[in-house]
């Protein structure tokens, strides 16, 4: 692990050493070419003309020597390429290169003046040349001329003969000539000449001895020339810095070529322990993000993945704790083994669609338990899709809403229920006395109210507390419901106040009283029982005022205040008994019970 | 990967670098020689090219630009002053004039063929025509200006200054004169003389004494040093080897030193260029002085200085002869 550092460090600072390995990398391959071949090809074709060429003139004054050039054109070229091949050295691209190699620059200098020399020398030996080649067909022609007018037999022809003998010998072979020689003829000769009339003849001979002079004059100059023209000394010393410098380039370069080489294995070394690093550090990744994924499958809601086919693949423990299925049971199924069966076919139906068109569903289920216990559970259901867009699987996510279903079944209670007594509240009786006032009307049954007080319940309060007489109102509440069919209503309006709603009576006013006082008796009967409220014994008595509903458009609130009212008559009477807001019932009910 | 990418970049950059900075491995421009036609080794001269490649929009401004004026310094001469090209290149004045009316101290060598001469100048002094040109240019007794001003004249000119940008992208500079002007000169070459049409093997160009003029010519010795292409032009030469020529004209000036004037050599006093000899005949006075106002008389003199010979009237006729039969043509019409 700890080799691995790659994956530790920035992207920054990979891009960096990338950089300055490929920088290096630039550097080295640059530095490893001993020359551009560019401008090696360019110099060393320079070079090589350089030599051809100087070696080509040389070549070319040899051959005008022999009578094998008549014009100047070529040697003038090559005298130009050179020129131009030795500027292009010294200041053109083709330089450019060894501009700066000082022993190139001292070759190329001797190769300038050298060929400077050659270039003074060109010049001399074109212009003396012309005038030999001249003189040299002069000199037999005018002697020839000279001899014919000249009187035979006369020392002067011998002497003629002579000179042109010896200098078409000097034009040939300087060295051998006798010049002492050469010279006293010379003069015997110009001596002949002054003794001839003046005139043409001695013009000619005066010519004759000019051209001798020439000869003898430019023959030795242009040996001279045409041995430095063609010397063998050419541009060979260049040619030879050049390779030196040349050399020591390349030595210099292989240096570079081992750095490049290097520099590449270890940019390559690199790559490969930057791509084991990224490779562990994806590895681990994968790995945390997989403990990431096990840890919120594990989570406090139920979890179950299926496949397309939507056979169970895995569940989590919420899952098994919610349903008590564990996962054996239920991998490999289908989830509808859960259903409850309080859902019909259109119900799964919807669901189906629903995912079917945007993937997902969520609403709430009755499901079954293993152990058949129906529940309720809030359940979302995403399908998964995979790269090329099939479903591949579904994830639904279920949470037990039992307990919070019963909470809210509670909330629903409590307002309709007086929580102390678990009796009707005064908002659902006054409901169901809506209720009971309507189908009595339909039925004719009459329906009788019953208002309850106990008397003196506020000294229970004030003596023992609340506590007791909240036991109290309990006991009360009991006995009441104890007393009275399924179909009848008690409620507790507040206080120490109930009221008891009897439905389905007779149809008929007195006898539907009749019944109405027997409940009431009853009633009093079991209220005046002593109540046990906790060690103490305490007795306690109501008062009750009944009415009857006997015309159908009585309201409920008027029947409340009329029932409310007997029992204030009640209370006059003396508590603990009943009176009927109607005198003439009460009237009709006491002369019933006599008679009985 | 990231080291590999860069690897590959680098390489791709460098392989482009490397053919933007050497695009073709192209060897440098072959110079062209001037021998065109391939001589069978036994005749001196040979014929001048019939075609050229140039630059024709390098001629075409090269051309205004030879014949303008504002190059000089008051506006009045231009190259053509003294070259005309309707008069076989030259004033035909013994000695040219330059600005103000002043009086030059060598007789105006011709421009046509010029490009064949191995140097420029009677004297040789410049390598190339391009820098021929400085020479006039600056000569107060001649176009008596500087480069600063022709420069500012030509930069006035909206013709001149998209021209010169269409040609060169530094646009109007000396040396871009240079260029254009030389080029323009090098387009003036006459080929298709009548002897250049004997040389190509038209033996009916030249009548007999014509042919019997280049004989001659050839036997006295002229064509040892007017030989080649240019039949002159690529070699020094005294004038009067055989006799001093100013023993007889008196008068040495120095522009009479030709090229000892260059060199400060002693053996070089008297020594000019071989002139050309095409388009002789159209060409007078001739010799560096403009002394000598007739062919017949150049040739005597020439003879005489030169050669040491005495030429009788046929031979002088049959040579001036052949020396007619050098003016050749230029834009397909002989010269005048």
């Amino acid at each position: 692990m700890k080799m691995l550092v790659a994956g530790r460090h920035s992207a920054l600072f990979h891009v960096v050493i990338a950089a300055v390995a490929a920088l290096a990398c630039m550097i080295f391959f640059f530095r490893a070419q001993p020359v551009d071949l560019y401008h090696h090809n360019l110099l060393m074709g320079y070079l090589n003309r350089l030599q051809r060429d100087e070696a080509l003139l040389g070549e070319e004054v040899m051959r005008m020597g022999f009578y094998l050039a008549n014009d100047y054109d070529q040697i003038t070229a090559i005298a130009r390429r050179l020129r131009n091949a030795v500027r292009e050295l010294r200041a053109g691209d083709a330089g450019s290169v060894v501009r700066n190699d000082t022993a190139f620059l001292l070759q190329l200098g001797l190769v300038e003046q050298r060929l400077q020399g050659k270039f003074d020398a060109l010049e001399k030996f074109k212009s003396k040349n012309s005038i030999l080649k001249n003189s040299l067909i002069y000199l037999p022609h005018l002697r020839d001329v000279l001899q014919k007018t000249l009187t035979p037999g006369q020392p002067v022809h011998e002497r003629l003969d002579q000179l042109i003998e010896l200098v078409l010998l000097h034009n040939s072979n300087a060295t051998i000539l006798d010049r002492g020689h050469l010279g006293e003829l010379i003069v015997q000769l110009e001596d002949d000449m002054k003794r001839l009339p003046s005139g043409e003849l001695q013009d000619e001979f005066k010519v004759l001895l000019r051209h001798a002079h020439l000869v003898i004059d430019l023959s030795s100059d242009l040996h001279g020339l045409q041995a430095q023209l063609g010397s063998p000394e050419n541009g060979e010393g260049l040619s030879e810095a050049y390779r030196y410098y040349y050399d020591r380039q390349v030595m210099r370069t292989s240096e570079y070529r081992t750095y490049l080489l290097l520099t590449m294995l270890g940019l390559f070394a690199y790559a490969v322990y930057f791509y084991l690093g990224w490779r562990e550090r994806t590895l681990l990744e994968q790995a945390r993000s997989m403990r990431l994924a096990a840890a919120v499958f594990e989570s406090q809601e139920g979890m179950m993945v299926s496949d397309a086919n939507n056979l169970i693949l895995r569940v989590n423990n919420a899952f098994m704790k919610i349903t008590g299925y564990t996962s054996e049971e239920v991998v490999g199924k289908n989830p509808r083994l859960l259903k409850s069966g309080r859902h019909d076919e259109n119900f799964y139906a919807a669901m189906w669609n629903s995912i079917k068109s945007t993937d997902a569903w969520e609403g709430e289920v009755w499901n079954r338990r293993k152990n058949g216990e129906i529940y309720p559970e809030h359940l979302t259901i995403t399908a998964v899709k995979d790269a090329d867009g099939k479903i591949a699987n579904y994830v639904a996510t279920l949470n037990d809403i039992t307990l919070s279903k019963m909470a809210e079944e509670e909330i629903k209670r409590l307002a309709f229920q007086d929580p102390l007594t678990r009796l009707p509240n005064r908002r659902l009786l006054l409901d169901r006395m809506q209720h009971a006032l309507e189908s009595s009307a339909r039925s004719g049954k009459l329906l009788a109210l019953l208002f309850i007080d106990l008397d003196h319940f506020k000294n229970l309060n004030d003596t023992l507390g609340h506590d007791f007489g909240d036991l109290l109102l309990q006991q009360v509440a009991k006995r009441l419901t104890a007393c009275l069919r399924k179909s009848d209503t008690v409620a507790r309006l507040g206080g120490d106040e109930f009221v008891v709603m009897l439905e389905g009576l007779s149809k008929d006013e007195t006898e539907a009283a009749a019944q109405a006082k027997m409940v009431s008796d009853k009633i009093l009967t079991a209220l005046n029982r002593p109540y046990q409220l906790g060690q103490h014994k305490h007795h306690s008595s109501p008062s009750i005022g009944a009415t009857i509903a006997k015309d159908r458009e009585s309201s409920v609130d008027e029947l409340l205040k009329q029932a409310d009212a007997a029992m204030y008559q009640s209370k006059k009477s003396g508590r603990n008994t009943l009176s009927f807001f109607d005198p003439t019932m009460q009237d009709a009910i006491a002369l019933s019970s006599n008679i009985k | 990967m990231l080291f590999f990418v860069c690897l590959v970049a680098a390489g791709i950059g460098f392989f482009v670098r490397d053919r933007l900075d050497n695009p073709d491995p192209t060897p440098p421009r072959a110079e062209q020689e001037a021998r065109p036609v391939a001589n069978d080794g036994t005749e001196p001269i040979t014929p001048l090219p019939l075609a050229l490649a140039l630059d024709q929009r390098k001629v075409a401004l090269g051309r205004r630009l030879f014949h303008e004026a504002r190059l000089s310094g008051d506006g009045s001469i231009s190259c053509a002053s003294c070259h005309s090209l309707t008069s076989g290149g030259v004033d035909r004045l013994p000695h040219s004039r330059g600005i103000g009316g002043a009086e030059g101290v060598i007789n105006a060598p011709t421009v046509f063929n010029s490009r064949y001469d191995f140097r420029q100048f009677r004297d040789g002094r410049a390598e190339t025509l391009e820098e021929q040109i400085d020479g006039p240019l600056n000569n107060p007794i001649e176009m008596g200006g500087t480069w600063l001003k022709a420069i500012s004249a030509l930069s006035k000119d909206a013709t001149y200054i998209t021209e010169f940008a269409a040609i060169y992208s530094d646009g109007i500079r000396p040396e871009n004169v240079r260029d254009a002007i030389a080029t323009f000169e090098r387009s003036l070459v006459t080929p298709n003389s009548r002897f250049d049409r004997f040389l190509r093997g038209d033996q009916e160009a030249l009548a007999e004494n014509e042919r019997e003029g280049y004989r001659l010519f050839k036997r006295i010795g002229c064509v040892s040093c007017h030989q080649g292409m240019n039949i002159g032009g690529n070699v020094y030469q005294k004038l009067g080897i055989m006799e001093d020529y100013y023993d007889a004209r008196g008068e040495v000036s120095l522009a009479n030193y030709g090229r000892f004037n260059v060199t400060q050599r002693e053996e070089d006093r008297y020594f000019f260029k071989v002139p050309s000899l095409r388009n002789v005949a159209v060409t007078a006075p001739y010799l560096h002085d403009g002394t000598v106002g007739t062919l017949t008389d150049a040739v005597r003199v020439m003879a005489r200085y030169q050669l040491g010979v005495r030429l009788d009237v046929a031979e002088e006729v049959a040579i001036v002869a052949f020396l007619c039969t050098l003016t050749g043509e230029y834009q397909g019409a002989p010269l005048q």
